[in-house]
């Protein structure tokens, strides 16, 4: 079974401690010498795995890195920086000459290539790469209407998020004030939207399910941004019973639906 | 899988033309990435910038396979790169080793170094079983065990953290088992 210290550490790592638990914790750290080893050795593991967080080394200075850092002070790495330069500027020139619908599909068929990698390694990147190949914002209706009048909170969230302020735009759109008015199709939208942005995934599916459950014009676009956040999220299956939905149905944005289920599958 | 070669020659030897093909199908939807997750175009650059010099550097030193395609395992390194970026500031705040300020040198070897022990326990975790798998994701994402119990069908929390207990073992004894681990252990 495991030790009461593996238990601690593991509590620390995923948040679950109180106050009080964490000062201890952390003060047993910079104490004890074995217990800052055992820590150390579990939080790798935990920033490795973990889908938001890094793993940074902690010993900068050892004869490794030192290894690695002359040849990234060599002269042929000095030569690739040169040559990586004129790639992006001879990229830069030829896209900036390029019609829109070359660019899409030289996208496109990046997008192909990454998501035929079949490996279970892979699998994280796949779903991501679909999920940033797939929203598209031009698709989001606007928020404000055409009577709105400029001062009001709906112009200042829609500008807010066009600046990806999204927390702003979640506080503006989540207060009570707005419920005075009702909750329109856009506005559920842009919240969910946001929240998404944030990494705020429950908060994200209530809001899109919020949407769905209405009977407001947009409903069936609550279906669609709520595949996408599963596909963010990384949950296969759900995203995938969910764009098969979509496409039987014949919901909003079916035809991309479909594709990308060819693509999980 | 017939360009990862053909690529990798290519940053060695600094050949620009083959360096624009690798723009060309790669960094459109690395800049599309970075965008939509809290970065600009600058941003998009540096980072691309710096894995094709982790690449290169990691080719010359030890002549790594890549076991997908060259160009999702670019786009891997630059979420990763990029991952790290957004974890800095938040590392440097709570970081308890007093360590002094690291050059961009060093910043790009750390960076190659933690690259490599993130695949190592990648490829570790995705070589347990499925369900070791399932559970060590949501584990490692910090669901509750609530919502694990829920989504894998566990009897219990007790059942639920035995089992993460038993995976997370097994998971680290292929990880110690592997040669890499030795190298990338202390780091």
């Amino acid at each position: 079974m495991k030790n009461d210290d593996e238990n601690s550490i593991e509590a620390y790592l995923r948040g679950e401690l109180t106050d009080k638990e964490v000062l201890e914790f952390e003060m047993r750290v910079t104490k004890d010498e074995v217990f800052k080893e055992k820590y150390h050795r579990e939080k790798m593991l935990f920033e490795s795995l973990n889908p938001t967080k890094w793993s940074f080394a902690t010993q900068p200075a050892s004869d490794l890195v030192t290894e690695y850092e002359e040849i990234f002070e060599s002269e042929d790495i000095a030569n690739l920086k040169d040559a990586i330069d004129d790639g992006a500027y001879n990229f830069d020139r030829d896209t900036n000459s390029r019609s829109d619908m070359y660019k899409y599909i030289a996208v496109a068929a990046m997008i192909a290539v990454v998501v035929a990698v079949g490996s279970l390694f892979f699998l994280n990147t796949t779903m991501e790469s679909l999920y940033v190949q797939n929203f598209d914002l031009d698709e989001l209706p606007d928020l404000v209407s055409r009577s709105e009048d400029n001062s009001s909170n709906l112009v200042k969230a829609q500008q807010l998020f066009e600046n990806e302020k999204y927390e702003n735009v979640e506080a503006i759109l989540s207060a009570s004030s707005d419920f005075d008015s009702g909750y329109t199709g856009p506005k559920l939208l842009y919240l969910g939207v946001s929240q998404m942005e944030l990494g705020k995934f429950d908060e994200a599916e209530k809001s899109f399910d919020r949407l769905i459950n209405s009977d407001l014009l947009d409903a069936s676009k609550g279906f669609w941004y709520k595949a996408l956040l599963y596909l963010k999220m990384e949950d296969r299956e759900k995203a995938v019973k969910l764009l098969k939905k979509i496409e039987t149905e014949r919901l909003f944005n079916h035809e991309k639906a479909g594709k990308i289920i060819k693509k999980l599958e | 899988m017939e360009n990862n070669l053909r690529f990798l020659y290519a940053l060695v030897k600094g050949d620009s033309s083959e360096i624009k093909i690798i723009y060309k199908k790669c960094f459109p939807m690395v800049r599309k990435f970075i965008l939509q997750n809290k970065g600009n175009k600058q941003d998009a650059e540096d980072i691309f910038q710096m894995a094709l010099l982790q690449l290169a550097v990691r080719y010359k030193k030890e002549k790594f396979t890549i076991h997908s395609s060259f160009e999702a395992y670019l786009f891997t390194v630059c979420k990763n790169l990029w991952r790290r970026e957004l974890n800095k500031s938040k590392n440097e705040v709570t970081k308890d080793d007093i360590t002094e300020q690291v050059n961009e040198t060093t910043e790009m070897a750390l960076a190659l170094l933690e690259q490599k022990r993130w695949e190592l326990f990648n490829e570790m975790l995705n070589s347990i079983s499925e369900n070791c798998r399932l559970v060590l994701q949501m584990f490692f994402a910090k669901l509750p065990y609530s919502e694990i119990i829920e989504r894998l069908n566990y009897s219990s929390e007790l059942v639920a953290r035995q089992r993460v207990f038993k995976c997370k073992k097994k998971l680290k004894e292929r990880i110690i088992a592997d040669e890499r681990y030795e190298m990338l252990k202390d780091l």
